[in-house]
């Protein structure tokens, strides 16, 4: 089963008319700064307090009002003296008076902060003494009925209404897929409403199975007894009561997903693949990753891509030995023009060689044709091609068996079961579209084009070393 | 934690899109192919199988080279159920403005219909 999701569909508040009450109340209520006494709570009703600086007396506390300090560069003594302490002149920064004026009044003896009052006006009542709040009266208007009188409680309603959703897609391996994609609708409603307080309007909960069952047919019966337990541990349609709120509907939407598993086999070995639901998800252990059949070494491939044009040859000329012998007919003409317009020559080149073709028929001995395409006869590819080219017209002869035969020969180590599976793989390359069979055979394929790539790179950066010691060697001599 | 698992993990990890998970199996959405769904005849998932060939990781020509020996149909079941539910929470007020009547009306929010409590 998938996730619950939880979602807030409408919210909604209310009064419940039937709770208010009105009640009579004092318009004005004492207040709460002063305590009711209408004195400033910060100077307590003075209007002024105490300088903290003078402690009130409003002299200067550094020159205790005398409005003078002792020079600070004689000490006091109104001279200045000597390495030896003998007196040399009168002190320069006092004139000899050994005194200055005080730095904390400037010399007026008074406190700098009060201005010699010894005390402050306060701030909070601005002097008058009064709380700021009341003005003196010691009462503010009443907060709950904002002076009116009255006031009235009341209750509120706040409604919620939130939807839970869950996917069901069955308790087999393949569930996760089918709550994960789609397939046909088969049934999409309300399945239950109510109207209040597990007050349920109606419940289409059987008619919805025998919809979905129906839809299904007898395979949907163990499913439908799952989807039943899913219900009841999820929606309000079994146990109303259970989510601790009021239930209000229940929708479902039913969707029929179709599941195909394939089972196939490739080189003998059996595998399958799951294909589910109408987003197509796709399933498997295991795949096969190359064809048996016609696998190679890296040697070989190489081999195979540094020949592909002259094997694209080798291919049109068995073909065109094959097809002369009983006339060329539209099919395997096409065929042999294909592949006449993949090799990588001129136009001018690709006609000669078209028109060399027809020298291939039943009047070359089969010895000749032989050293003309030697270059094919290291494959099964080769042995399938051939088939393929004899069965393209579906008129199979004796003629046609007996060269597949003398063919095989060639191919010593291939067995009679073998040969058979080689023909049923030219069948299925002729099922295939032409260009890409004729690619598959000479294997012009984006892998082989790599293969090139990196065999030429490597060629080239063997050279570049080779040079590079060959220039070292050189100077050293 | 499995060689699949971590298969799939890297792939969310990549940006892919939400990939459901089947134990034991490797799972892609591939979406674009059609699948003849009705059909159990094996000659039809040839093109099928020729399809998804490159999106699974097998060679060119899945289909066609290989001998499909059976095909199982079935349909599974998916519900998509959702149940509403109605959250009540009563709450004391007060006002200092007399607007409000007592008309009498039921002071318990279970006695109003749903209808009513979402539009009142």
């Amino acid at each position: 089963m998938g996730n619950v999701k939880k979602n807030i569909e409408n919210q909604h508040s209310f009064v419940l008319g039937g709770s208010v009450k009105t009640y009579d109340c004092n318009p004005s209520e004492r207040c709460g700064r002063c305590g009711g006494n209408g004195r400033c709570p910060n100077c307590n009703g003075l209007g002024s307090y105490k300088c903290t600086d003078c402690g009130g007396s409003g002299t200067c506390r550094k020159c205790q009002g005398s409005g003078q300090e002792r020079c600070h560069y004689c000490g006091g003594s109104g001279v200045e003296r000597d390495y030896n302490g003998r007196v040399t002149r009168s002190c320069g920064m006092c004139s000899g008076k050994g005194f200055s004026s005080c730095s904390g009044c400037f010399g007026f003896g008074e406190c700098r902060s009060c201005g010699g009052s010894g005390e402050h006006t306060c701030m909070s009542c601005d002097g008058d003494g009064n709380c700021s709040d009341c003005s003196g009266s010691g009462e503010i208007t009443c907060s709950r009925c904002n002076g009116s009188g009255k006031y009235q409680t009341f209750q509120k309603s706040q409604t919620t209404l939130y939807r839970k959703s869950w996917t069901f897609g069955g308790s087999s391996p393949l569930s996760n897929l089918v709550e994960n994609t789609s397939g046909t609708v088969i049934y999409n409603d309300t399945v239950a409403q109510w109207s209040g307080a597990l007050k349920q309007e109606f419940n289409k909960e059987s008619q919805s199975h025998e919809i979905i069952k129906s839809s299904l047919g007898d395979a949907s019966v163990s499913l439908l007894e799952e989807y039943n337990k899913s219900l009841s541990e999820n929606s309000s349609l079994k146990n109303p009561d259970a989510q601790g709120d009021i239930p209000y509907d229940v929708k479902v939407k039913a969707e029929s997903v179709p599941v195909v598993k394939v089972n196939y086999k490739v080189n003998g070995k059996a595998y399958s693949i799951h294909f589910v639901g109408n987003d197509t998800i796709v399933a498997y252990n295991d795949v096969p990753k190359v064809l048996e059949t016609f696998k190679v070494t890296f040697f070989e491939k190489l081999k195979l891509s540094l020949s592909e044009t002259k094997r694209l040859k080798a291919f049109s000329k068995m073909a065109a030995y094959i097809f002369n012998r009983n006339g060329l007919d539209s099919n395997e003409s096409k065929l042999l023009n294909l592949m006449v317009s993949k090799l990588n020559m001129s136009d001018s080149k690709k006609k000669n060689f078209y028109e060399s073709l027809r020298g291939y028929n039943e009047s070359m001995p089969y010895d000749v044709f032989k050293k003309q395409v030697k270059s094919l006869f290291i494959s099964k590819k080769t042995l399938t091609f051939a088939w393929h080219c004899m069965s393209i017209d579906k008129d199979l002869s004796k003629d046609d068996e007996d060269l597949f035969n003398k063919l095989c020969e060639e191919y010593a180590s291939i067995t009679p079961e073998e040969r058979e599976n080689l023909k049923n793989m030219a069948l299925r390359f002729s099922k295939m579209p032409e260009g890409s069979a004729i690619d598959m055979y000479a294997d012009l394929s984006c892998e082989s084009k790599k293969i090139r790539g990196w065999f030429w790179f490597g060629l080239s950066a063997t050279a570049i070393v080779l040079l590079i010691i060959l220039c070292f060697f050189l100077n050293v001599l | 934690m499995n060689k699949v698992d971590a298969k799939q993990k890297s792939k969310k990890a990549d940006g892919n899109q939400s990939i459901p998970q089947m134990t034991g199996h490797t799972v892609i959405k591939v979406g674009d192919i059609r699948i003849p769904f009705g059909s159990s005849n094996p000659e039809d998932y040839v093109d099928a199988l020729n399809k998804v060939a490159n999106k699974i990781g097998s060679f060119d020509f899945l289909g066609t080279f290989s001998d499909i020996e059976s095909v199982e149909c079935s349909n599974a079941l998916k519900v998509e159920t959702s149940s509403s539910f109605v959250h009540i929470e009563v709450e004391n007020c007060e006002q200092s403005d007399q607007l409000l009547i007592n008309d009498g009306s039921s002071i318990n929010p279970l006695d109003y219909s749903i209808k009513q409590l979402l539009s009142k």
